[in-house]
């Protein structure tokens, strides 16, 4: 009789035992060696607070229809439960074939938001799927806005944007996007991983800090800062104007003489190369590290963008004079993976003529 | 249809089935469930307009005042917990419609229906308040889809919900799911282990009120029953035997010229017997033809069961039995709820115990002044008959074919028999059993009056009885030879009952079926549809043994018809799939149909190859134009239209017919 007694108490909650044994193997964190668990359950399922009234006012029903033998409450009971199975079978209709892919931008700056393009497609032939979020799946280092979607049509596609920040540069492998929806009853929020293994290259930041500016004052062309027209003066000649010219440059002179737009062309200045220096000493501190790391990069920056031939000098690499962006995604490149040298020191940056 | 206008329809459907709810329990009453649903429908017109009346202070002011009106009622009104919570939920619902606004005011409204369900389900037992559940759970998935798929759009953003199109295929499916839900709900319903054990049973306060039942009967008390249609038990005969079926109830053998009641009482116990049944007498070697029923009887307000003639076992779920000294059998209280039980009684009558002096008193007949014309007339019926038997059925019939069957006969009530023998000549089934009982003993023929019910309607969807109140009926019992032998003098009413409607049937025959499977179901049940399941499962096991068995029956073919395509289509099903998965990978087939036909000719891709390389390698017009072709469909998301496919062709194909 006993035995008889224990029974409902277990039979009726085993959906919910089963939850609860997802939710503790859901946790489990894989062994360092290995790359993921063997079996690793397709779905997650977590309680909202409506959830836990719910199961709450489930089990109490549940008692006194045990305590009362009145089969009308059993029958209460099992239309409860049957609500949770109708739950999953929707909830698992909006997650089944929906799948996110993101495009990123193709620079990423350590600290900057980073605009991501999330595309939501819904492969079901008939059914749409509603309400659900797009995230990120947790990593160190990432904060990424969930993006909420609607409704997908059946075989549509919905594009949305989210913001992601990372928190450390270098090679940044994003482990995937979780689906997850509170669909239809708001009782559960029911989520799927979807492996899409991205990798990007986050490089460090440029934001230009009072150090940034005390370095690019002390480097060899003096002040940087004060002196922004770094373009040669000397005009060269005159040519007619064309599409995109900027219209500070129109010789006005000239142009009412000839009674058309001409534009100046100035002397290419003489070009001016510079070595950004990193000492990357070991330091034990590894913030003061990052920063040298950023300030490499937004001295970097800084000449590239007034037209400077830069080139970077570290213990461990050197990278020669070159112009341009490409230069400087090579520079932010070599800055993005670079790690402490075996030399104690402190990490510093400086610039040198070449 | 706008959300807001979708969500008031839906809110005022679930607020209806709230109050029908309300209406099922017990002691609400019918006045507080139409004046709060008329205060409830007239705030429809607020909410149509989008005005919220009671606000949130407003509210919370309300709601104290029916807290406050739910502890007088439940300590000084109604003294029901059931009943006042109910009430005070009905109010809370007809003031919260006032003031609906937020998502939790919609969710309250909701919650208070739920609970107002709840309280019918620990009230009633009626087969309504499936039909309302079923509705509650149609409706308000409905209700909780659109507000969860609301709260999660004002979660991620402050703007205006834009319409969602939810679409025919989503709507059909969630009504399809609706129903698997009822279907799953059902089937739980039957697995959900029992205890076996009610600590509150299911009592009802109000259970039908009977007549004949009770020490004391005046003559002309069943008459007023006789046109209630009210049934009063289902009697299922689990081996038809040909003839009427006499439920007996109580029977009496004291006549005093107005009334019946009992001057033998010799009650014994009845102790239950260790295979579950209660064994009344031996059954005297007749059980191969004994008449078994299974009767359902409606709570009723006395404790006495019903029987067929000459029953000698009972089984059912109480305690103990009282057994009259008449065979009358009484439970040790009223049920108060609905209880079902099964009979066992012999077709033929038995010598039973010596019949006890009281059943020849005439004590009645011989202090009264018109008794010498009883006795006359009994002398002149029976005549110089010796025989027991033959003088009985003279009797009945006498009194069958002379009088007049009438719910409505002239007597005063002072001496009905009187009136009924000599003057009115007509009367109902109590005269005509008094008349027979007293005229039998004027005769020297021990006998007595039985109350109860005759076997009442057919219903042929169920194979069972309708027995209602007015298939009330009295009967005469006489002792012939040491046995007692039934008697029915009266004769047929000459009005025939009007025949049930079907459709009447038919809900009979769910609310049979509601009250012994979802109301009754226990853990008896349980373990018979176990043993039932089981028994099927070993049958098909034996089937599985010699499957060669399965043709000889024609259901056995079909079953393997059915068996045999659904595998087949499960087959194609998920070959198809299996196939789909193929062309559903990202490289178009027109790339797969050139690297077919390059390696026709020997021309392969060296697996270290991209297809870029590979095209750069063969530096053919054709090759090149369909790798490029290649990556701007996989990579660019560009090139599924017309044109650019037919060029795509034509380049296959002149590749095709390209010699080399």
């Amino acid at each position: 009789m006993t035995l008889m007694n224990i029974r409902p108490a277990i039979s009726a909650p085993l959906p919910w035992l089963l939850v609860l044994a997802g939710k503790v193997y859901g946790k489990r964190k894989p062994a360092p060696g290995k790359r993921r668990p063997l079996l690793k359950l397709p779905r997650s399922l977590s309680f909202t607070r409506e959830g836990k009234w719910f199961l709450g006012v489930l089990l109490l029903i549940g008692i006194s229809a045990i305590n009362t033998a009145n089969n009308l409450l059993y029958l209460i009971v099992t239309t409860l439960l049957s609500l949770i199975i109708v739950s999953g079978l929707i909830s698992e209709s909006t997650l089944r074939k929906v799948s996110a892919s993101r495009t990123f931008p193709r620079e990423i700056y350590r600290g900057s938001p980073a605009i991501v393009r999330v595309a939501v497609s819904n492969r079901k032939r008939f059914l749409p799927s509603f309400s659900f979020k797009v995230e990120a799946q947790s990593a160190e280092g990432l904060k990424a806005d969930p993006v909420y979607i609607l409704k997908v049509a059946p075989g549509d596609e919905v594009v949305r944007t989210s913001m992601y920040t990372f928190g450390v540069r270098g090679k940044f492998t994003l482990p995937g996007v979780r689906v997850s929806t509170r669909f239809p009853f708001g009782l559960f929020v029911k989520g799927k991983d979807e492996r899409d293994p991205l990798e990007v290259i986050v490089f460090p930041s440029l934001k230009v800090t009072k150090k940034t500016t005390v370095i690019l004052r002390s480097g060899p062309s003096g002040d940087l800062f004060t002196s922004v027209k770094g373009d040669g003066t000397d005009i060269y000649g005159l040519r007619d104007i064309n599409e995109g010219d900027d219209a500070r440059l129109i010789h006005w002179k000239s142009a009412a003489k000839a009674s058309k737009l001409l534009v100046k062309e100035f002397e290419e200045e003489k070009v001016k190369k510079v070595f950004v220096v990193f000492k990357n000493f070991s330091t034990g501190d590894s913030e003061a590290f990052e920063e040298a790391v950023d300030e490499a990069s937004a001295v970097s920056n800084a000449f590239i963008e007034r037209g400077y031939s830069v080139g970077l000098k570290t213990l461990s690499v050197e990278i020669p004079p070159g112009r341009g962006r490409t230069q400087l995604t090579r520079i932010l490149e070599a800055l993005a993976f670079i790690t402490p040298a075996d030399k104690l020191g402190s990490p510093r940056v400086r610039v040198e003529n070449a | 249809m706008k959300l807001s206008s979708y969500t008031i329809l839906i809110t005022y459907f679930i607020a209806s089935l709230g109050y029908l709810s309300v209406y099922l329990v017990d002691g609400v009453g019918a006045p507080f469930v139409a004046a709060t649903g008329a205060l409830a429908a007239s705030s429809l017109y607020f909410n149509l307009k989008g005005r919220k009346v009671v606000h949130d202070l407003l509210w919370n002011i309300l709601a104290a005042a029916v807290l406050a009106f739910f502890l007088t009622d439940y300590f000084v009104l109604s003294g029901s917990l059931i009943t006042a919570a109910s009430r005070m939920l009905t109010l809370l619902l007809s003031l919260k419609l006032f003031g609906l606004g937020r998502n939790s005011d919609y969710l309250l409204v909701f919650s208070l229906v739920f609970f107002q369900i709840l309280a019918a389900a620990a009230s009633t037992v009626s087969l309504f308040f499936f039909l309302l559940l079923a509705l509650f759970v149609l409706s308000g998935i409905w209700a909780m889809i659109m507000f969860t798929v609301r709260k999660d759009w004002q979660d991620s953003s402050r703007k205006e919900l834009p319409a969602v199109e939810f679409g025919w295929p989503f709507f059909i499916s969630v009504i399809v799911v609706s129903f698997v839900s009822i279907a799953v709900t059902l089937l739980l319903f039957f697995i959900i282990p029992r205890m076996g054990l009610g600590l509150m049973d299911r009592k009802t306060d109000n259970p039908l009120k009977v007549t004949g039942f009770s020490d004391r009967i005046d003559l002309g008390s069943i008459a007023p029953f006789k046109t209630d249609s009210t049934v009063i038990m289902r009697v299922e005969a689990l081996n038809r035997r040909p003839g009427l079926i006499y439920l007996r109830g109580s029977a009496f053998d004291h006549y005093d010229g107005v009334s019946w009641s009992k001057k033998v009482k010799k009650d014994a116990l009845v102790k239950r017997s260790p295979d579950g049944r209660f064994y009344l007498k031996a059954p005297g070697g007749m059980e191969s033809r004994s008449l078994a029923l299974k009767i359902l009887l409606e709570p009723i307000d006395t404790d006495y069961i019903f029987t067929s003639t000459g029953a000698y076992a009972v089984e059912g779920n109480f305690s103990n039995l009282w057994a009259e000294a008449s065979g009358a059998l009484r439970l040790p209280a009223p049920p108060y709820s609905t209880i079902e039980y099964r009979v066992w009684s012999n077709p033929a009558p038995l010598n039973d115990a010596p019949a006890s002096p009281q059943y020849l008193d005439t004590s009645y007949i011989d202090g009264t002044p018109e008794g010498v014309k009883i006795r006359e007339l009994a002398g002149s019926i029976v005549g110089d008959e010796k025989d027991g038997l033959k003088k009985a059925r003279a009797v009945e019939a006498y009194l069958r074919k002379n009088f007049r069957y009438t719910l409505n006969p002239k007597t005063d009530g002072k001496k009905p028999l009187e009136d009924f023998l000599f003057r009115s000549k007509e009367g109902f089934c109590e005269h005509y059993a008094t008349a027979m009982a007293v005229m039998l003993r004027a005769a020297g023929i021990p006998s007595r009056v039985v109350n109860g019910y005759l076997q009442g309607q057919w219903s042929d969807l169920g194979g069972y009885f309708i027995v209602r109140q007015s298939d009330a009926h009295s009967w005469v019992e006489a002792n012939i030879g040491g046995a007692w032998v039934t008697f029915d003098p009266t004769p047929p009413s000459g009005v025939t009952p009007a025949k049930p409607s079907r459709l009447f049937l038919y809900l009979d025959y769910m609310r049979l079926k509601w009250d012994r499977y979802i109301i009754q179901f226990s853990l008896a049940d349980q373990g018979r549809l176990a043993q039932n399941i089981e028994g099927r499962a070993s049958g098909l096991l034996a089937i599985l043994k010699k499957p060669t068995g399965l043709f000889r029956s024609s259901t056995g073919r079909v079953v393997v018809i059915i068996v045999l395509s659904a595998a087949a289509v499960s087959v194609i099903l998920s070959l198809r799939r299996i196939a789909g998965a193929k062309r559903r990978s990202k490289t178009p087939d027109f790339y797969i149909e050139m690297t077919r036909i390059l390696k026709k000719r020997g021309i392969q891709r060296r697996p270290d190859e991209t297809p870029l390389e590979f095209a750069l390698r063969l530096n053919n017009r054709e090759v090149s134009f369909i790798t490029g072709a290649y990556h701007e469909q996989r990579y660019g998301g560009a090139g599924t239209d017309k044109d650019f496919m037919e060029e795509v062709k034509k380049t296959l194909e002149g590749l095709k017919n390209t010699r080399r």
